[in-house]
């Protein structure tokens, strides 16, 4: 095999193995909500959004969809006032959950669920 | 599942077996011999070697060595020819059963002179000790970390944290006590406060070229030196005779870590102007220790370097060269933290003048910029799920050197000056990721902090007559350091600790003076005498409540310590015979004054900020303490197929008065002082041996390494210090050089599966167990020469 055969080779191992962090498909969801509710959540860019939500049955569904890489931090909190309304947040990471969490009749707290995308 | 160490007699008895081995029964005619470079006597593989008349060939092999065996008696030419080198040719009459062996010293066409110019190892004429690892050396193992593999010199050992990034421990000294530089000068400041990135982390261990070692605080040439100076000397560009290109590439792989590596180097040019690029990538994943508990040890790095050599004039030479390194995902499992990322950029221009007519004989002129942007974070921590702490710092470390060599007569003087601009600044963010609004909270970890140190050196060789050099060394350092306030706050923004006098200024002497003496054609003697002064470094001065000692406490710098000084001794013995091999025995004894340590400060003065650390101590000097011990090192001749290298070292230290402190319930209630305590952190007892025997002309050598570590007993109950068991480890390496292109390196580490860790490296987080070494390992280094 000729010399300089060999040495491409050997550079595009070295190429090849150089890969990147991986990104991954996130998903915010919020649910189970009969009432108003106020959401925050930290976006794509790392800031801190809020809104107002209107829900009418627990079957109405809030969705947020990022791609985020690897080590980013994911946070969602809501609150409701109604306490005859409930409230569900989910993340989930590549269509799997990553963590969820949810609350009825407790308009006093905050519900967070929140991470980092996992490696 | 450590086992006690064996009995020393089974290594004796091993090395006994193979020195029974029947090296007679020559009876054809042969031509065997060493190449060697003139000046540093560094052994040349792949040297193309012709024998006339017959018109037959061969390279020496990676020990330097050629062989031509069945001849027939007669005269002979031999003709030696190395790229970048002048050929020789050696005229030879042989005769009829006549077995000639002889060295043959190659000189390089055009004088290149960077390093501190060892001689080989164990032969070096300067009288204190200077090790020597060369690149071959480093191409036969699975090396990983330059850490790593340095700990398989005597009496250098390492600070283990995590899979790679091994902190190097000389003599049982670390961290600023060592003088660790790249390519003779220049200074790399890692970023990390837990020292997740020395020094010599960011040079690639394949990069490397060879790596000096000068025990003792003796050259003083090179910088402050208090213990030690670790040269790592980076491959090269070179000049050609005739315009020519070359290259080296390496593919390995590591069963253990599902490990793999590439590293490719090209260097081409001319007479004129030459150049080196290369380029590495290694990707390592958790290692299984012996006991098959899987390790959270996984690395990524990779890097490219590119050097452009330039002689535009008769003997003067000019060098640029720049480095990026990248590091990924590095995981530290005895560390609150993992080193998400790393990215450093080394820039170097070099000058050099050697000119053998005139008085000034040698100019060497460097400056050098390192800039190290480090990152790290506890995402891969369970306590991640309430608290992200996310820390990003960026050291940079700026400077140079101006080295005038003379020389007259039997006399050598080297005078000039140095120079080092250390910067840190860094935060650390904590988000409180289970609180509502995400707060975050920012600390300072490094407050646009700098230590500045400015050297005048010189060093007076004298050959005073065939048996006789001495060598007298002097420095002095002008030291200053200062920061912005040190200040932490807690959650609610008011201050937990400040300390506004953060400046000092030092002048520093360091003094050295040895002997070497020939007391007989083989036997040597050398003696040597030094004082090395040292600054702290900016951990020691500025870090605020971090634990990163090897004790649970968190650690609080103290701006206004004293330089720490070593009053060091060194007796060596060197006995060199072509048919018992070289013997080095060498003792050494230090006294250090103004010796840094910790000290606990009272709660009522400042409570600890990491969670389960037992107090807060303070870097501060003691009086005094005290270190001694001794090398051993024995490698058989050259004259024979089969070789030996046989190592011991040993190392302890004490402090006089040490404070110990009484614990009930996790605090602390009294204090006693313990007298003579160890000091902590020191290696114990080692030896290594390594056999080898050339086949197929030293085509093929396999070679067997045991290594037997002895207990460490020898705890310091100040820092509540662990005792380790005793281990012996066995490996095993084949070299086959296949043809001139392609060569193998394989083998297994840790044969026996044996489940230990050494004595230096760090506890699990969180738990009493320290970090095990790796189980057994295949490896395989496929080494392409082009």
């Amino acid at each position: 095999m000729n010399k300089f055969t060999i040495l491409i080779f050997v550079l595009a191992m070295v190429l090849a193995s150089c890969e990147k962090r991986e990104d991954k498909q996130v998903q915010y969801i919020a649910t189970e909500a009969t009432a108003e509710f106020s959401l925050q959540y930290r976006d794509e860019n790392g800031n801190i959004q809020n809104e107002t939500v209107q829900a009418e049955s627990m079957q109405d569904i809030w969705q947020k969809n990022f791609i985020l890489e690897q080590g980013e931090i994911v946070y969602l909190s809501g609150k409701y006032n109604d306490p005859q309304s409930s409230l569900k947040l989910i993340i989930y990471v590549d269509g799997k959950v990553y963590k969820q969490g949810s609350s009825v009749g407790d308009t006093l707290k905050y519900l967070t669920v929140s991470g980092v995308v996992p490696y | 599942m450590i086992t006690p160490l064996p009995n020393i007699k089974v290594l004796f008895f091993l090395s006994a077996l193979f020195l029974t081995i029947n090296i007679t029964g020559q009876t054809t005619s042969s031509i065997k011999g060493t190449v060697v470079l003139n000046e540093s006597g560094e052994r040349v593989s792949q040297a193309g070697v012709t024998l006339q008349p017959l018109d037959i060939g061969t390279t020496t092999n990676s020990k330097g060595i050629f062989n031509f065996q069945g001849l027939q008696p007669g005269t002979y030419t031999l003709n030696f020819s190395h790229l970048g080198y002048v050929s020789q040719s050696r005229k030879i009459k042989l005769k009829a059963g006549e077995e000639k062996y002889f060295e043959i010293r190659l000189k390089p066409e055009i004088q290149l002179i960077e390093g501190i110019e060892i001689t080989e190892q164990a032969f070096n004429t300067d009288p204190y000790v200077k090790d020597l690892i060369h690149e071959n050396q480093i191409e036969k193992l699975p090396a990983r970390d330059i850490g790593d593999f340095l700990r398989t010199e005597p009496n250098v050992n390492g600070i283990r944290k995590g899979g790679g990034n091994i902190d190097p421990v000389v003599r049982g000294l670390k961290f600023g006590q060592l003088n660790i530089q790249a390519n003779t000068g220049q200074k790399i400041e890692g970023g990390c406060p837990n020292r997740m990135d020395p020094a010599a982390s960011h040079i690639d261990v394949n990069d490397i070229s060879r790596i000096e070692i000068l025990k003792g605080p003796y050259a003083l040439r090179y910088g402050p030196n208090f213990g030690a100076v670790l040269n790592l000397i980076t491959e090269k560009a070179k000049p050609f005779e005739k315009w020519g290109l070359k290259a080296k590439a390496i593919k390995g792989w590591e069963s253990n870590w599902n490990g793999s590596k590439e590293h490719v180097t090209i260097s081409g040019g001319n007479k004129r102007v030459f150049f080196a690029l290369s380029g590495n990538n290694q990707n390592y994943g958790n290692y299984k220790d012996g006991n098959g508990n899987e390790v959270n040890s996984e690395f990524r790095k990779y890097n490219f370097s590119g050097e452009l050599g330039f002689i535009p004039i008769e003997n003067h030479e000019i060098r640029l060269s720049y480095k990026n390194s990248q590091g990924r995902d590095i995981r530290f499992p005895t560390l609150p933290m993992d080193e998400r990322r790393d990215d450093t950029k080394l820039y170097a221009a070099t000058y050099h003048y050697k000119n053998q007519q005139t008085l000034l004989k040698t100019i060497d002129a460097k400056v050098y910029h390192s800039v190290v942007n480090h990152e790290m974070d506890n995402k891969w921590r369970s306590f991640s799920d309430t608290v992200v702490a996310i820390s990003t710092i960026e050291a940079k470390n700026t400077g140079g050197r101006a080295d005038f060599g003379f020389e007259q007569g039997r006399s050598k003087l080297h005078a000039g000056i140095d120079y080092e601009d250390i910067r840190k600044d860094g935060q650390r963010v904590k988000n409180l990721i289970l609180q509502q609004g995400l707060p975050t909270k920012t600390e300072d970890l490094w407050n646009d902090a700098f230590i500045q140190n400015m050297g005048f050196f010189a060093e007076y060789q004298m050959e005073q007559n065939a048996l006789i050099n001495w060598i007298f060394a002097a420095r002095l350092d002008m030291n200053k350091a200062g920061s912005n306030p040190m200040v932490l706050n807690n959650m609610m923004g008011s201050e937990l600790y400040r300390n506004d006098t953060v400046d000092s200024d030092f002048t520093n002497v360091s003094l050295s003076a040895g002997i070497s003496y020939k007391i007989t054609s083989k036997l040597t003697m050398d003696f040597a005498l030094g004082r090395g002064v040292r600054n702290p470094d900016m951990v020691e001065r500025f870090i605020i409540l971090l634990p990163v000692g090897y004790d649970n406490y968190d650690y609080l710098g103290n701006p206004s310590l004293k330089p720490e000084n070593n009053h060091q001794a060194d007796l060596t013995l060197k006995y060199v015979c072509e048919h018992s091999g070289s013997f080095r025995i060498n003792g050494f004894y230090s006294w250090i004054t103004d010796y840094i340590t910790g000290i606990k400060l009272p709660p009522s003065q400042i409570m600890p900020q990491s969670s389960g650390v037992a107090g807060v101590k303070q870097y501060q000097n003691i009086e005094e303490a005290y270190m001694y011990g001794f090398e051993f090192v024995w490698v058989s001749p050259s004259l024979f197929n089969w070789g030996i290298n046989l190592s011991a070292a040993y190392t302890a230290g004490y402090n006089p008065e040490a404070i110990r402190y009484i614990y009930e319930n996790g605090e602390a209630v009294g204090e006693e002082t313990v007298t003579n305590d160890p000091l902590p952190e020191i290696p114990p007892f080692e030896a290594n041996l390594r056999i080898d025997y050339q086949l197929m002309d030293g085509k093929l050598i396999p070679q067997l390494h045991l290594r037997a570590v002895a207990a460490q007993n020898r705890v310091s109950q100040a820092y509540d210090e662990k005792e380790t068991p005793g281990f012996l480890i066995a490996g095993f390496n084949l070299n086959y050089q296949i043809n001139q292109t392609v060569s193998l390196a394989g083998g297994v580490t840790n044969i026996f599966d044996e489940a230990y860790y050494e004595h230096l490296n760090r506890r699990i987080i969180g738990s009493e167990t320290s970090l095990y070494e790796p189980g057994r390992s295949f490896y395989l280094n496929i080494i392409f020469n082009l």
